[in-house]
């Protein structure tokens, strides 16, 4: 996936670290869901125990990735993997709280604290 | 005196860009030696325009397109692509660059694109700069049932509300959130007519349920009526599509703990979370928004 514009993806032991690049505006978006299947793909290999979002890159995000990340989340718990994110800013850390999915996804202030605690 | 960023990790091509670049009058030239660097370098000395190798350790050069035109939308930047690189560099232009140059053609070509690239930037400048003098905006948009009209009004709104004062950065940030989500909801809910129930069974077919029925009566015909109102004290946001309508009030509650992983109800939730006023007509087709200072 290093030619993707969405999403870039980068396996650190059994941590996938997926850097969300631009936002995602729409479900009819061909390229995005194309590139979305193919983490999901990555995602589902029995090699990969996290997955960890990096919103280092996007100002804002909405109910479209919102699901998205359910998706995601639904098929990891189905195989046992976890979801976790980091590098939120301030307006998508409100999404997540306003949305209740700090309840369901643990969030980290930077990438590295997070891969930290995942390699534990 | 542009100041140009030079971003490689290998010092032999930051040498020979810098020395094809300070040909040129009156450009000074830095340098840093991965995405990282440069990022923070753009932070403290915000260059007029960098310039990126594409493979780098730490951030690489996709990456840092992707950042900057984030982070720093008035920075433009070039890609430099290896051998073999085309399909990269057309999505790093996908992605926001400016431009790409080979780099077994910086001879030939890199001083051209950047003269190019710098002018261009200059010219968005001024127009920023302009954007900043407005202190009242009253407009109207007719688009059509098509989602890609929706960033780049969301991109003039944004501006719209920064320019005039009404918002500061992060709040204009929150702003494009609800307006994004009243806008989809306008196009895929109201004229499309499609439910948040189809894209849950099967998000394939709500794709292909949204191209068919964008150019099949009536749906295709119908518009969302876009009208704002802004100054530095409060800004209103009207959105109407020419659907049935619906009652806002019958969407479950997104937040409960047994609708957490369903479709429904999250776009309404964020757009009264960010906007100070929501209320919808009576048909359910016209939405109000209005956010004070």
């Amino acid at each position: 996936m290093d030619s993707s514009i969405f999403f870039s993806t980068e396996p650190q032991g059994d941590i996938l670290v997926v850097s969300l690049l631009r936002s995602v505006g729409s479900f009819a978006e061909d390229e995005a869901r194309d590139e979305w299947n193919q983490l999901l793909t990555i995602a589902g290999q029995s090699e990969i125990k996290h997955v960890l979002l990096d919103f280092g890159t996007l100002s804002y995000f909405g109910s479209t990735l919102l699901e998205w990340m359910v998706t995601l989340w639904k098929k990891l718990r189905a195989k046992g993997s976890g979801l976790t994110l980091c590098n939120l800013s301030e307006v998508g850390l409100e999404i997540l709280h306003t949305a209740k999915f700090d309840t369901l996804w643990t969030v980290y202030a930077t990438r590295e604290e997070a891969i930290q605690a995942l390699s534990v | 005196m542009p100041t140009i960023l030079v971003v490689d990790d290998s010092s032999v091509d930051r040498r020979l860009v810098r020395g094809l670049l300070e040909r040129v009058p009156g450009i000074f030239v830095q340098h840093a030696v991965d995405g990282k660097e440069a990022l923070d370098l753009i932070r403290d000395e915000m260059p007029d325009l960098v310039l990126t190798d594409l493979i780098m350790p730490n951030i690489d050069g996709l990456e840092l397109v992707a950042t900057v035109v984030s982070q720093f939308p008035l920075v433009p930047v070039i890609l430099m692509t290896g051998k073999g690189s085309e399909e990269i560099a057309v999505k790093a232009l996908r992605a926001g660059a400016s431009s790409y140059v080979p780099k077994n053609d910086l001879a030939g070509l890199l001083v051209q694109t950047v003269e190019n690239v710098l002018a261009v930037a200059q010219s968005e400048r001024s127009q920023a700069q302009l954007m900043g003098c407005m202190v009242h905006n009253e407009c109207s948009f007719q688009l059509e049932s098509d989602d890609s009209m929706i960033p780049p009004l969301i991109t003039y709104l944004h501006r719209c509300v920064r320019s005039v004062g009404l918002c500061d950065e992060t709040n204009g940030v929150r702003v494009c959130v609800a307006l994004e989500e009243a806008l989809r909801n306008a196009v895929h809910h109201g004229n499309l007519e499609l439910t948040s129930r189809m894209r849950e069974d099967d998000t394939d077919q709500y794709r292909n349920l949204y191209e068919q029925r964008r150019t099949n009566t009536p749906y295709r015909d119908r518009r969302v009526h876009v009208r704002i109102d802004v100054n530095e004290s409060e800004g209103s946001f009207i959105i109407r599509d020419e659907g049935r309508g619906f009652d806002p009030g019958g969407l479950p509650d997104p937040t409960d703990p047994a609708n957490l992983e369903r479709a429904t109800g999250r776009g309404l939730l964020l757009m009264r979370s960010f906007m100070d006023e929501v209320h919808f007509n009576d048909v359910g087709n016209e939405v109000t928004m209005v956010k004070r200072l």
